[in-house]
């Protein structure tokens, strides 16, 4: 296990996955933000307390279009709200830490590094906090970093879709998701799980907005996984 | 370095209704011995999670649904599926991922 600061490391290790998926859309906020009037320190400001990629889009599209702020706060609430699931699920894994050290966890807690973490966490697998701390600092790090960057380089800066650097998400997602799915004991029900979580997710998203497909694609898919466990192998 | 004032405490507000629930349920579930079902059900939530975000990433990349061969990120995805499955490296997938996108890219400019 090593050290605190060893454990450390290995979490902002870890998270190199994320920190280049978040360089190429948060260049990309950056940019977006400063060309709907919002300023350098304004950006830095919501990438430090908000953190969350598609909201701060939604925010910036509102706040840009001159929506009241009750409107833009519930509709930031409902693009969040799926939050709830990643949080529930961690939890069993952090039921050794103090409720200060969750707290500053789940303030920090992505679609990224939820998926990024759980890799590490099969079974009833404890997490240790400042292995959750590495993950998480490094990947807001440089999500503060390039959102920043992109706001200060503005419309100078050279598209960075030509480098397919906006593939890293993409390619993360699939490789967490084969690596999830070969780490659990019952293929059948975790592959029929990824597949509903697909078609659910997908089709979801063309009748809600897309934080809202994933949680009822988590809610079918996880139930049918407990439903087709023992069922599909003996 | 200047803030609108307004633009703070809409930012504010949005970053509070973010933080509940983050931390709420990891605060409080994490005192609570869950039923082993639960716990089970629990334990899909990342295969769940991952397949709808793959998919909406590769199936729509600008935000809505493009199933033509247009869509690149959906061109890439059977082949960073495959290097997923075959090496079973995060990194190696990413690069694998980024360097493939890239030059599909070029080979539609060219």
């Amino acid at each position: 296990m090593g050290g605190v600061s060893a454990r450390y490391r290995d979490g902002a290790r870890d998270a190199f996955p994320v920190v280049l998926g978040y360089t190429a859309i948060g260049l990309a906020f950056g940019v977006v933000a400063q060309t709907a009037g919002f300023t350098v320190a304004e950006v830095a400001v919501m990438s430090l307390v908000l953190y969350a990629g598609s909201a701060q889009f939604v925010a910036v599209g509102l706040i840009a279009a001159g929506a009241p702020a009750s409107a833009i706060v519930l509709t930031i609430f409902l693009v969040n709200v799926r939050h709830l699931l990643y949080s529930t699920a961690l939890s069993p894994h952090v039921r050794r830490l103090a409720p200060w050290q969750n707290a500053l966890i789940g303030a920090e807690l992505t679609d990224e590094t939820f998926a990024v973490a759980t890799l590490r966490l099969n079974g009833g697998a404890l997490a240790s906090a400042p292995w959750l701390f590495g993950i998480n600092n490094t990947s807001h790090a440089a999500w503060l970093a390039c959102t920043t960057l992109g706001a200060l380089l503005g419309s100078s800066i050279a598209d960075t879709r030509v480098l397919g650097l906006d593939y890293a998400l993409p390619a993360m997602f699939a490789a967490l998701l084969v690596l999830q799915a070969a780490g659990r004991p019952e293929k059948g029900a975790v592959l029929a799980a990824a597949g509903a979580g697909a078609v659910v997710g997908l089709g979801g998203a063309l009748v809600m907005p897309a934080g809202w497909a994933v949680i009822a694609a988590t809610l079918a898919a996880a139930t049918l996984g407990v439903a087709l466990e023992g069922r599909v192998e003996g | 370095m200047t803030v609108r004032a307004w633009v703070v405490w809409v930012i504010l507000g949005c970053a509070l209704v973010t933080v509940i629930p983050r931390v709420v349920p990891l605060v409080f579930l994490s005192r609570v011995k869950m039923p082993r079902v639960i716990e089970r059900w629990l334990g899909y939530v990342p295969v769940a999670v991952l397949a709808a975000l793959f998919a909406q990433s590769v199936a729509m990349p600008a935000g809505r649904l493009d199933l033509t061969p247009g869509n690149h990120a959906l061109l890439a995805a059977a082949p960073v599926l495959l290097v997923a499955l075959l090496t079973r490296s995060l990194i190696g997938t990413v690069v694998s991922g980024v360097a493939l996108m890239a030059v599909l890219r070029l080979l539609a400019a060219w």
